[in-house]
């Protein structure tokens, strides 16, 4: 569906075919493991069997005699004079544990050798004396009085500001709009619910990977697949107590990251051991390692309540949000009010947010972090509503939608959003007027919401002597978006996608570029790449001036065309390049910005059916339709998979995935066979819609569109699961033994 | 230890390499023959990133060990093109989008191949029954089993010619 | 008077006000009288060299960037943190 305003593209909306494409059908595509440098040492890493811990000492003697072991390291290592492993940061201390662990899995020690296998065995070698503690694993009694704490230095920040007991509460955040209280009383209808969800993986299928070489100059070369060159050099810096301008760091393609890419696990670890050993060393984790020992994101506890007049206007609208943050203080919790309500106009508001440290691996982003739980509740909650007074929940979301202008939870009007556009175009959709029939079967529906971020971006463009261009960047490529740049730099300069040649470049070669995360490529450092194309307008209509003889202000560039002020001189930008720096000095010119924080939110609307067995509790997908306000789709067919790949991911999170912990707090699913993720069997083909409301903040209208797809499946499923049973489900995930369980089939 | 003498084809080519009793077939690809286009996703056999055939079977190289494949043919995905010229399974991934961060991709087209090259008129039903043990994070799968439905014409035709 | 809205990371150091009332006609001068009515965002909004990194500032629902944006006495201040996702 195209708004009746969009512009004409001669480039974007088309549908080219990727450059990095042959190299990853043909295996010859480098990911992160498969770096090789001459004189490579390989590395392990030992991790904690305990949940929670002292460490009273670590003896790595035997291991560092063993046969073929070059280096063995601690947190001591990276002490600065005058420290111990006590006053490590958590930054530090969550590569290489200090004084304490706090998750099974976390590293303790590592050791470079001249095998995997030799490092391997002389890891089991080290020898760690803990103090075994009691942990803490469920959010709510994690907050309790007299819960274990995993902190003595954490106090809660509070509004009335920190408290005075050590907490496993890292903070209480509390967002009010209105008077929640009183209007709660008005309303004529209120519905409640007490909501969980479990932790889940971000489950990309490339286990982390870093080689690092440290020369003896101090200059560090590291390879990695990460989600953002520049904050993993910086992260590994502070680390090494090390410049960063000494730290080139060189990315490999990545095997997906979802967010869980983002921190930095064995990049400064390799790097250490590079600098003990003089040899490039790389460490690569296995998948048990990637489950146990790096972010997965939160499970979380929603107590929530909506209410609205008997009309359907909703009044208000009531949270009390814990989300686990894992070993270490984070701010989950605190995301959550920042995108509870963003999809309704609603007058009264209180949030009230928990950040709650638990012996788990200290959390990290997945894919609009915080928003799907925040969801599950929310649009239960609105299905609930509607089913109490009647009518039909589409309309009834449509009738309460935000809007432009509308204030979200963060307080501030939105710019011009699509979701009234998004729910619309589910009621006029083929699938939610399409009858579903048959027993235990039920359709539901659920919206979305992630607000998608600028932040600093930088390309660099340069003019080749045959006129077509090469375009640098510095963002990772999780998906396609070297080809969706090259597809804005062709717009803006006016070529052919073929005459521009995208690649990503190391932190040397470009400006800073910040991470690859809040659907932010596309729109950020596509107004870089934008920013560069004008300059290089600009910066070829000097050179001309000076071939033409006439002033660079005049010199027209429209329609892909340089002409004279008289008209009697022109060519096409690829003439002209061939002429300017053909036969010139070369040309390179770069593109920076600072694109905002804020894009002006994505929205998505998902519409699902599903078949519950009623013996067996398997929830089947039937249909599945996931609707969005994409903005401009720069490259529709990559937008779709965006849509369709996020919707899969939140089926997975809805109907099977969640961490099982034994009472000691050990993970017992650390394997893709038993942390059970969707596969092709699981689901059908994901029909998508894409709705196009071109965001006035960037120049071709692009919004991010990574984020918002894994936001309404949670509860969409829930809602389905609902209406094919007649009962409704608060607590992830919906996997057949919940299932029999709530509908009575077997005990809890 | 001492090292095993291993005598194999790999996508039509003899090598001959020495290994380890306990190396798996993935490890020897990877780090002793240079062909990494084979994955690790797990070592346990539970993703198929590192799916090769073997004497014509599927199998993931991660749960093999290298010494048995002595005396074998091997194709691996670096095997599947004919020299410039793309399969038409790599060219339907191109052309179908059927492919985001690319990491599961290799495993994908050797699984997907071993399908079509024993049962050319694979519908949507089987491709999904016979891929399950292929998992893709990226794409929620659609555009993956479009590009096999939209490869098999060309297979069945090569097949017929 | 422009009202700044305050965001739930920095209540602690209001006390839990939510909106407070600041005078000036760019953004440097609100926030500058905001930090003269509680000293504890002193450096925690703005420093010598702009916007802290870790927040952003919206004047009547648009991103400033330069602190010598003008504000009109009505407008509405917004603080924010600055967070990425996935």
């Amino acid at each position: 569906m195209v708004m009746a305003d969009k512009p004409q593209y001669r480039v974007i909306g088309t549908r080219p075919l990727r450059p990095d494409a042959i190299d990853k059908v043909t295996g010859r595509a480098q990911y992160g493991a498969d770096t090789r440098q001459s004189g490579m040492l390989r590395g392990y890493v030992l991790r904690s069997p305990h949940a929670h811990a002292n460490i009273r000492s670590i003896d790595t003697s035997k291991a560092l005699a063993y046969p073929g072991v070059k280096a063995v390291i601690t947190a001591a290592d990276f002490c600065l004079p005058g420290q111990t492993v006590a006053d490590l940061p958590d930054l530090t201390t969550n590569i290489l544990a200090g004084s304490k662990v706090y998750y099974h899995g976390q590293a303790v020690a590592a050791v470079a050798a001249i095998s995997d296998e030799v490092a391997r065995e002389a890891a089991r070698l080290i020898d760690v004396d803990y103090e075994v503690l009691q942990p803490v694993l469920d959010v709510r009694e994690a907050m309790l009085p007299g819960a274990p704490v995993l902190h003595e230095a954490m106090r809660t920040r509070t509004p009335e500001g920190p408290g005075a007991e050590p907490s496993n509460i890292v903070a209480h955040a509390v967002v009010v709009f209105g008077d929640p209280e009183a209007a709660l009383a008005d309303c004529d209808v209120v519905v409640e619910g007490d909501f969980s969800t479990r932790m889940v993986h971000q489950g990309y299928i490339e286990p982390q990977a870093a080689t690092a070489m440290w020369n003896p100059d101090g200059q560090v070369t590291i390879w990695t697949a990460h989600q953002g060159s520049f904050p993993a050099r910086q992260a590994t810096a502070t680390i090494l107590n090390h410049p960063s301008s000494k730290i080139k760091v060189v990315l490999t393609e990545i095997g997906g990251g979802f967010g869980g890419k983002i921190a930095v696990y064995l990049e400064p670890v390799a790097a250490m051991l590079s600098k003990k050993t003089g040899h490039p060393v790389k460490l690569q984790m296995d998948r048990v390692d990637v489950f146990e020992g790096t972010g997965p994101t939160p499970g979380t506890s929603i107590r929530a309540k909506l209410g609205a007049t008997k009309d359907g206007n909703f009044k208000v609208y009531m949270a009390d949000m814990a989300y686990e943050n894992g070993a270490y203080a984070g701010t989950a919790a605190n995301y959550a009010t920042m995108v509870a309500t963003a999809c309704y106009d609603i007058e009264h508001v209180r949030l009230d947010g928990y950040d709650v440290v638990v012996n788990k691996p200290r959390t990290q982003d997945y894919r609009a972090p915080s928003s799907p739980a925040a969801a599950f509740a929310m649009e239960q909650l609105v299905d609930q509503m509607a089913e109490k007074l009647n009518m039909d929940p589409e309309k009834l979301r449509l009738q309460n939608s935000s809007r432009e202008g509308t204030r979200g939870s963060m307080g501030m009007p939105f710019a011009r959003i699509g979701h009234e556009e998004i729910v619309q175009a589910a009621l006029d959709s083929d699938h939610y007027n399409s009858p579903l029939e048959g027993p235990n079967r039920g359709r539901g529906t659920a919206s979305g919401y992630w607000f998608n971020v600028g932040l600093r971006s930088s390309v660099n463009v340069t003019v080749q002597p045959d006129g077509t261009v090469a375009l640098s960047v510095g963002s990772t490529d999780l998906s396609g978006t070297r080809t969706s740049l090259a597809m804005q730099l062709a717009e803006t300069i006016g070529v052919d996608f073929e005459d521009v040649k995208a690649a990503v470049v190391d932190t040397d070669s470009v400006g800073y570029n910040d991470v690859t995360a809040g659907s932010r490529v596309t729109f950020g450092t596509g107004m870089a790449t934008y920013e560069a194309g004008k300059n290089l307008i600009a910066a070829m209509k000097e050179r001309l001036a000076t071939t033409w003889n006439v002033p660079a202000d005049d010199i027209q560039f429209e329609a892909g065309k340089f002409s004279s002020p008289d008209g009697s001189k022109s060519g096409t930008f690829k003439e002209i390049a061939q002429l300017v720096v053909g036969r010139g000095p070369g040309l390179t010119v770069s593109g920076s910005v600072n694109a905002g924080f804020l894009q002006g939110g994505g929205f998505a609307h998902h519409i699902v059916d599903v078949e519950v067995d009623p013996d067996t509790g398997k929830v089947q997908i039937l249909r599945y339709t996931a609707i969005q306000d994409v903005g401009t789709a720069i490259h529709p067919a990559y937008v779709e998979g965006q849509l369709q790949g996020g919707a899969v991911q939140g089926i997975g999170w809805a109907l099977n995935e969640e961490y099982f912990y034994d009472d000691n707090g050990r993970m017992l699913n650390s394997s893709f066979l038993d942390y059970r993720m969707p596969t092709t069997l699981d689901v059908p083909m994901i029909d998508t819609i894409l709705v196009e409301v071109p965001n006035p903040l960037h120049p071709y209208g692009v919004r991010g569109v990574g984020e918002p797809p894994i936001v309404p499946p949670l509860a969409a499923i829930a809602n389905a699961v609902a209406h094919a049973t007649g009962v409704r489900q608060y607590q992830l995930p919906m996997s057949p033994r919940r299932i029999l369980q709530t509908t009575g089939k077997i005990e809890e | 230890m001492s090292k095993h003498h291993v005598i194999t084809r790999i996508n039509g080519e003899q090598v001959e390499f020495l290994t380890d009793p306990g190396t798996s077939l993935l490890s020897a690809l990877r780090d002793q023959l240079g062909l990494t286009g084979s994955k690790e996703g797990c070592n346990n056999g539970n993703c198929g990133a590192c799916n090769v055939v073997l004497n014509g079977e599927l199998v993931n190289s991660c749960c093999v060990l290298a010494v048995e494949i002595n005396g074998a043919e091997l194709t691996t995905i670096e095997g599947v093109a004919d020299g410039d010229n793309l399969h038409p399974l790599q060219q339907s991934f191109i052309n179908d989008a059927a492919l985001q961060c690319g990491i599961c991709t290799p495993g994908f087209i050797v699984a997907a191949k071993a399908l079509l090259e024993r049962e050319p008129d694979a519908d949507e039903a089987r491709i999904r029954h016979w891929l399950a043990g292929n998992l893709c994070r990226c794409t929620g799968y659609d555009k993956i089993v479009q590009a096999v439905l939209d490869a098999a014409p060309e297979m069945r035709a090569a097949a017929r010619a | 008077m422009a009202t700044v809205i305050i965001p739930a990371v920095l209540r602690p150091v209001t006390g839990g006000v939510t909106k407070v009332d600041a005078a000036g006609s760019n953004v440097r001068e609100v926030i500058d009288d905001l930090v003269r009515q509680y000293g504890g965002l002193r450096d925690r909004v703005i420093d010598e060299n702009g916007v802290r990194p870790e927040v952003f500032i919206a004047v009547s629902g648009h991103e400033v960037f330069d602190l010598a944006t003008a504000v009109a006495p009505d407008a509405e201040v917004n603080i924010l943190p600055a967070i990425a996702g996935g």
